[in-house]
């Protein structure tokens, strides 16, 4: 299994301005209430492991999360219908509100700093593939279209399927329920930054394992609850906002799940850029809720702990965002 | 299907590497390892002959040899073995000189149906295969050059070496395991015309060369320089790659030790599209890898072609004898041999 360290200078108010997110977390806040009332919330085991046992952590826009005792997982001990969250994501103001103010305005630094280096990785492993025949792609809950208008620029031979209820439905765009069920369909699979608002990410791995060919890659993305920034802020980490996340894998609780599912690990890499800027900015703004060495970290004047630090955080595979590639095990 | 049966001969680092290898591999089974030294192998509770005498190898009921000995012997162990109908399986280097590989691909074509293959195991490391998976696939453009560093220490047993005899290897440091990036420079560009080289005696003051200095071109453009060293007090292996569109970097060596550090492949894109922000510091991305199956891959690749009776298209004695050559150009321009 391989790991990597990355950089490329993005900085957190690059893709999140601050007045943004304080203003599309009360609106979640907010829309939480209306979308998902506790009554129509049902209960779930940990969604990594199956394991029933648990440690209450916090409560946060009207979700109750634990922890799982056997994986650390963290996740909401009870979470809405599919039907709820499609339409949430579809239709609430604050999602209305992320799109218009903060994913239009930041599209151009996201597109060069997120999207283009994503393409860059999928393609490290499957340019042989790419070369000889082009690709057959399969993208699951994307919230927006960005990889797959970069994808069809950069690699116009690949056949790119977004499945999605979330994104608006253009050529190639389909609901999930519209996909073909043969098996071994597709040369890749990307997950990227789905698997934690989904009710039974465990089906979905097996849906990806089913339909990709047997030399096939599944690609995700997902923040880590074992990661430095969720370790450290928990409950005040802006990572957490449910609905959007309803399960934070621990980085064993996810190779646990993969595996089950089974998976082989090609690649699990922590490469977050934002664990460090973003404990700062938190322990800038309330010190006392942290420990001394937190802020003695944070409170260095040297330019380049911060930099060395998140480097040792990726090295280590300990920053909040995991990168993970899979391949069928047998 | 039936199991290949194998002898080994030469029980050094090399051959228990390969003994593991054998055992390892599902077609193979290890029937015999000849070491001449008494003392390198318990002669109680093995699964497999112990020999002292190659002959025995030469002349038994084997179907494919691992010659594991020192450069001195490998030829006509070799040439006598595939006389004999074995596949055989050699170390690098491929001799002591040019003419020992040309000997032994004398004797392979005088053998059809034979498998000569020879340990460029660093083909196969994680990070190498990663280059080349990436290279061939045009994503970053043309190859413009390679820049090789390969090094060791020595240690203070060093001088003791037959490694350092030059009648026993032929050659020094760069002969030793500077080949092993020839090989590769071989591998991604095709081959190089002219070569230009310096050596140095100038610490352990041996009869070979503690240092070595080889620049390289080729008619396609394709620049190459090496250093290969017997001095450089950390060990090191960095493989640089300049392509038209990103560099790339293949550094450290997983081995038994670790003393050549964590392998890693470094990518960096040309970054001209966003210059204000990156002049000459563009985003770079450090793959490390955990797990070498360098060894076993080839000793995979050496029983596969035997039992498809297909040729082998790498570590073949033709890549052999390319890298053999670059050894023995740059020996000629020092003025060497």
């Amino acid at each position: 299994m391989e790991h990597v360290f990355f950089r490329n200078n993005l900085r957190p108010e690059e893709i999140r301005p601050d007045d943004g997110i304080e203003r599309f977390k009360e609106l979640v806040e907010a829309d939480s209430k209306i979308y998902f009332s506790e009554e129509s919330l049902t209960a779930q085991p940990c969604p990594a492991c199956g394991h029933t046992h648990f440690d209450r952590q916090f409560t946060k826009s009207g979700f109750s999360f634990v922890e799982c005792q056997s994986c650390q997982t963290l996740y909401a001990e009870k979470v809405p219908s599919e039907a709820d969250l499609k339409k949430f994501f579809r239709e609430s103001e604050s999602f209305s509100y992320w799109f218009k103010e903060i994913w239009q305005p930041t599209k151009d630094v996201r597109s060069r700093k997120m999207i283009k280096p994503l393409y860059d990785w999928c393609m490290n492993f499957l340019c042989d593939i790419e070369d000889q025949t082009g690709l057959r792609v399969i993208d699951l809950f994307p919230k927006n279209l960005d990889l797959y208008r970069h994808w069809a620029e950069a690699s116009p031979k690949s056949s790119y399927t977004v499945a999605s209820p979330m994104c608006p439905i253009e050529r190639n765009v389909r609901t999930v329920e519209g996909l073909g069920d043969q098996d071994g369909q597709y040369d890749a699979a990307f997950l990227f930054d789905s698997l934690s608002f989904l009710r039974s990410p465990k089906d979905v791995l097996g849906w990806v394992k089913k339909h990709l060919d047997p030399k096939g890659l599944c690609f995700v993305t997902t923040p880590l609850w074992s990661g430095f920034e969720l370790s450290v802020l928990g409950k005040d980490s802006d990572t957490l906002l449910p609905p959007e996340r309803l399960t934070l894998f621990s980085a064993s609780g996810f190779e646990k799940m993969a595996e089950a599912e089974g998976f082989r690990l090609l690649e699990f890499s922590t490469p977050g850029q934002l664990d460090f800027e973003k404990v700062r900015a938190a322990v800038q703004a309330s010190p006392s809720q942290y420990p001394n060495f937190i802020r003695n970290l944070c409170a260095s004047d040297s330019k380049d702990v911060g930099w060395e630090f998140q480097r040792f955080l990726q090295e280590q595979r300990m920053s909040s965002l995991g990168r993970i590639v899979l391949e069928h095990r047998d | 299907m039936t199991k290949l049966k194998v002898a080994i001969i030469g029980y050094g680092y090399m051959g228990e590497i390969r003994k593991r290898c054998v055992e390892a591999h599902k077609n193979m089974s290890l029937e015999a390892i000849c070491e001449i030294d008494s003392g390198k192998l318990d002669e109680h509770g093995q699964d497999y002959q112990i020999l002292r005498d190659p002959s025995q190898v030469i002349e038994g009921d084997y179907d494919a040899v691992f010659v594991c000995t020192p450069n001195k012997f490998i030829p006509e162990l070799t040439v006598e073995a595939l006389k004999h109908g074995k596949h055989v399986f050699c170390e690098k280097p491929p001799g002591t000189c040019l003419d020992d590989i040309v000997k032994m691909r004398d004797q392979e074509e005088k053998s059809p149906g034979l498998t000569l293959m020879f340990g460029f195991n660093h083909r196969y490391h994680p990070a190498i295969l990663r280059a080349q998976k990436l290279i061939k696939s045009g994503t970053f453009g043309r190859l413009l050059w390679l820049r090789g560093i390969y090094g060791k220490s020595g240690g203070q047993k060093f001088g003791e070496s037959w490694r350092n005899d030059r009648q026993m290897s032929g050659g020094g440091i760069l002969l030793d395991q500077g080949i092993h990036m020839l090989d590769l420079f071989n591998m991604f560009t095709g081959g190089f015309d002219d070569i230009k080289a310096f050596v140095g005696h100038g610490y352990w003051n041996f009869e070979v060369e503690d240092n070595a200095f080889v620049v390289l071109k080729n008619k396609d453009g394709h620049l190459g320089s090496l250093h290969s060293s017997a001095t450089l007090w950390k060990h090191r292996f960095q493989l640089d790659f300049g392509l038209e569109g990103a560099y790339l970097t293949a550094e450290g060596l997983l081995s038994k030790t670790g003393s050549y550090g964590r392998e890693m492949l470094k990518i960096g894109h040309r970054q001209f599209e966003d210059e204000a922000e990156a002049v000459g510091n563009p985003s770079e991305e450090i793959i490390y890898f955990d797990k070498d199956q360098s060894w076993d891959i080839e000793v995979g690749k050496f029983a596969e072609a035997i039992l498809s009776e297909q040729p082998l298209e790498e570590s073949n004695s033709m890549d052999a004898y390319k890298a053999m050559k670059l050894v023995d150009q740059a020996y000629r321009d020092t003025g060497l041999i």
